[in-house]
């Protein structure tokens, strides 16, 4: 159990591609934080950093209020878990799980102490049936489970897990999630975690550093990213289908968007006067379609479903919305339809192309 | 491009018939391989309809053999009248698109549009590619090396390259599997209304069940080298033909719980655990099926409801709960049995570990399977 404290690092590849930008963060004792963002975001190589596995060009790393920054990986006592596995192809599964256990660098198990850790992890992961096969006889999921399992299986001040999911089906991944975060409350082990999974961060994070090119975009609850998206990155980060992002003019309290027909309320934390030009978010999970009079009236252009739900097009004003409804409106293409959206729910950025940020409400944990 | 619904003429669209189609792989000294198994689709002109299945399914067998790919060990292709499955590959007149774009990256895409058909002195091709290109609004990319090119730019390319011949069938292996999440979306949308509009009869590939329920006008799911459902999105979605279909189909993946058929007042409810209670089902009491009967029950969490009113239902235990801010997963424990019980929530809710609580589902939501051999019950 320890404190994690990573000031200012940076990393730079070769002559000019900066992997890691200058990034500062602390995770509190126990907490479980993730670091969520796109392939090439710097998540692995910030991990790595933390493991002592890459050598930072500047900053610091403490592990536990020490500086560990050149400190070698193996006198961390941090565990980490790769999205790629590494393990022995001639020992059977329980024997790669006692093999961190028979390494001494944590301390003397018994027989009887390894067989009960070992029995704790297999049982967590769902893979006590696979204790005498032998890696080749295992299916992806399964190897990648037993990954996981090597480094729950011994105590460490630190977990460091990369993607430990990524290669598992949908079903298995959401049942492990449950599992994992059950375990992580129950050892109460400081973890960092990395995904480019929206949900898994969600499920999984006590709080959520989401990354882009090297730079960290927004540290904080998964409700505060959620609710408080940093920038327009951020928001499309988090929920499929993506948020709609349109762009409008404010006008006496209304943000006029599309052709000017269509017009949302300018939520109440937004600094925004008459005449600026602004960009609206609205997730398509928000926008509900209702048989009320409203101010978002256009024509269902394509309705897909998506399983239970239905993804609506619907051209508003010139703008296409993506809207998603539950299906049981009996809504058709061609149907027109009134889309009704909460004032907490409308998000407003600073005009312009590619990523802008959020206006108003600074309460966030402000990064950098 | 903006998305758009006005349909052109479909002078181009022509059924396509697939009458007992087989595919045998046989090689010496080994037993033979059938990786499909007599498959019969009645596709109508201007339809798309995608192969959905896990990998080995038969669905990229299938595709080849229509394609012109593969032989046919048996069985019958017909475009319209016409039978196909002896041609070869260049006589069929069908396009394909495959899983990656397959541009060659050092000519324009004007280049790479007329390769093939200039590889088969194709006359009047210079107007072939003129003419797609002006229908999928593409000029402005014709002088542009695909490097330069989006990602939904390529695909449409791509989707360019496999119409120029203007082709009665359109196949397409995986053409959304290597785009990120966001782009696949989108792109997803625009081929939809491109089909649409030119009304070109489809066939799309595919692994991915909500690529296939959201593009698709009928999926066949496939499964051994079969076909075990074809139908709308909204058929195989609210009424799967099986177990194999109903557990490929759906996220969160539908709840599959051991169950009892308790038949009683002319109606079918099913118990579910020891003594934790039972759910009304839509199964008819004419069905014939016996009290007692066990049964594999499929409820998905989508359609299970944490009941607030202590209705009938199953009594269960929250275990664990994740709040996903969109909506929450309760995954419960039923007494008397190992498997959980997943129930999406809606986002206002919460639970708590240990949370005692009744699980509903509307009766046309409970489905019930042969406990043996997965087929639906009625």
């Amino acid at each position: 159990m320890a404190t994690i404290t990573v000031t200012n690092i940076g990393k730079t590849y070769g002559k000019d591609v900066t992997a890691v930008d200058d990034i500062s963060f602390d995770v509190a004792d126990g907490e479980f934080f993730v670091i969520l963002g796109p392939s090439g975001a710097g998540k692995t190589t910030t991990l790595k950093s933390i493991a002592g596995l890459v050598d930072v060009d500047k900053g610091a790393v403490s592990i536990g209020g020490v500086d560990v920054t050149s400190v070698e990986p193996y006198h961390r006592n941090v565990a980490m878990a790769f999205e790629s596995y590494a393990l022995y192809p001639q020992k059977t599964v329980a024997e790669n799980l006692a093999s961190p256990l028979k390494s001494g660098r944590t301390g003397k198990y018994s027989d009887a102490d390894q067989a009960k850790r070992i029995d704790q992890v297999t049982t967590t992961l769902g893979i006590n049936h696979l204790k005498n096969r032998l890696p080749r006889e295992l299916s992806n999921g399964q190897r990648q489970r037993v990954a996981l399992g090597r480094v729950l299986v011994r105590p460490a001040d630190v977990y460091l897990l990369d993607e430990p999911l990524s290669h598992l089906d949908a079903k298995l991944r959401a049942a492990m999630r449950a599992e994992l975060k059950q375990l992580g409350a129950m050892s109460n082990t400081t973890t960092i975690y990395v995904t480019h999974d929206y949900q898994e961060a969600l499920a999984l994070g006590d709080r959520i550093a989401v990354m882009r090119n090297g730079r960290l975009m927004q540290i904080g609850t998964p409700e505060e990213i959620w609710r408080r998206p940093a920038d327009t990155f951020v928001a499309r980060s988090l929920g499929q289908p993506e948020i709609n992002l349109l762009d409008g003019v404010v006008d006496e309290g209304r943000i006029r968007l599309g052709d000017g027909s269509l017009d949302v309320p300018v939520p109440a934390d937004a600094p925004v006067q008459r005449g600026d030009r602004v960009r609206v978010g609205l997730r398509p999970c928000d926008l509900h379609v209702t048989s009320d009079e409203g101010s978002l009236r256009g024509r269902v252009v394509l309705a897909e479903r998506l399983g239970r739900n239905i993804e609506l097009t619907v051209d508003v004003a010139g703008a296409q919305l993506i809207a998603l409804t539950s299906g049981r409106h009996g809504v058709g293409e061609g149907d027109a339809v009134t889309l009704r959206i909460a004032e907490s729910d409308i998000h407003v950025f600073t005009p312009g192309d590619g990523d802008t940020s959020r206006l108003g409400d600074k309460t966030l944990e402000a990064v950098q | 491009m903006s998305v758009t619904t006005e349909k052109t003429a479909q002078q181009t669209a022509q059924s396509l018939t697939l009458r007992d189609l087989v595919k045998t792989y046989a090689s010496r000294g080994r037993e033979s391989v059938t990786a499909v198994k007599g498959i019969d689709l009645d596709i109508e002109p201007g339809e798309l309809v995608a192969l959905l299945g896990p990998s080995g399914c038969g669905k990229t067998t299938t595709l080849r053999m229509i394609a012109g790919l593969e032989t046919v060990t048996s069985g019958s292709i017909k475009i319209g009248d016409r039978e196909i499955s002896q041609l070869p590959a260049a006589k069929r007149g069908i396009g394909v698109g495959f899983e990656s774009y397959a541009l060659y990256p050092p000519l324009s895409v004007r280049d790479n549009l007329l390769y093939g058909l200039k590889a088969r002195k194709v006359e009047g091709a210079e107007k072939m590619v003129a003419s797609i290109s002006d229908r999928l609004e593409m000029n402005e990319l014709l002088d542009l090396r695909p490097a330069a090119l989006s990602s939904g730019q390529k695909q449409r390319v791509a989707l360019a390259r496999a119409l120029v011949r203007n082709p009665p069938v359109l196949l397409l292996d995986e053409p959304l599997s290597h785009l990120d999440a966001s782009a696949r979306n989108r792109v997803r949308r625009e081929l939809k209304v491109l089909q649409r509009e030119f009304g070109y009869t489809t066939i799309v590939v595919t692994h991915d069940q909500v690529e296939a329920l959201s593009l698709a006008d009928r999926l066949a799911v496939m499964d051994g080298g079969v076909v075990q459902q074809f139908g709308t999105p909204d058929e195989v979605f609210d009424d799967p033909a099986n177990l194999f279909v109903a557990e490929f189909v759906g996220e969160p993946q539908i709840n599959v719980l051991p169950g009892v058929v308790r038949t009683q007042d002319g109606r079918v409810r099913v118990e579910i655990g020891s003594g934790a209670g039972t759910l009304d089902t839509s199964v008819a009491p004419a069905s014939g099926i016996a009290d007692g009967t066990r049964v594999t029950v499929g409820i998905r969490p989508q359609d299970a409801h944490v009941s607030s009113d202590g209705g009938a239902g199953i009594e269960a235990t929250v275990a664990y709960f994740e709040h996903l801010l969109e909506f929450g997963l309760a995954t419960s424990t039923v007494a008397g049995i190992e498997e959980g019980i997943v129930v999406q929530t809606p986002a206002e809710q919460d639970y708590q570990p240990e949370q005692r609580v009744t699980v509903t589902a509307a009766a046309e939501r409970v489905y019930l399977f042969d406990a043996d051999t997965g087929e639906r019950l009625r």
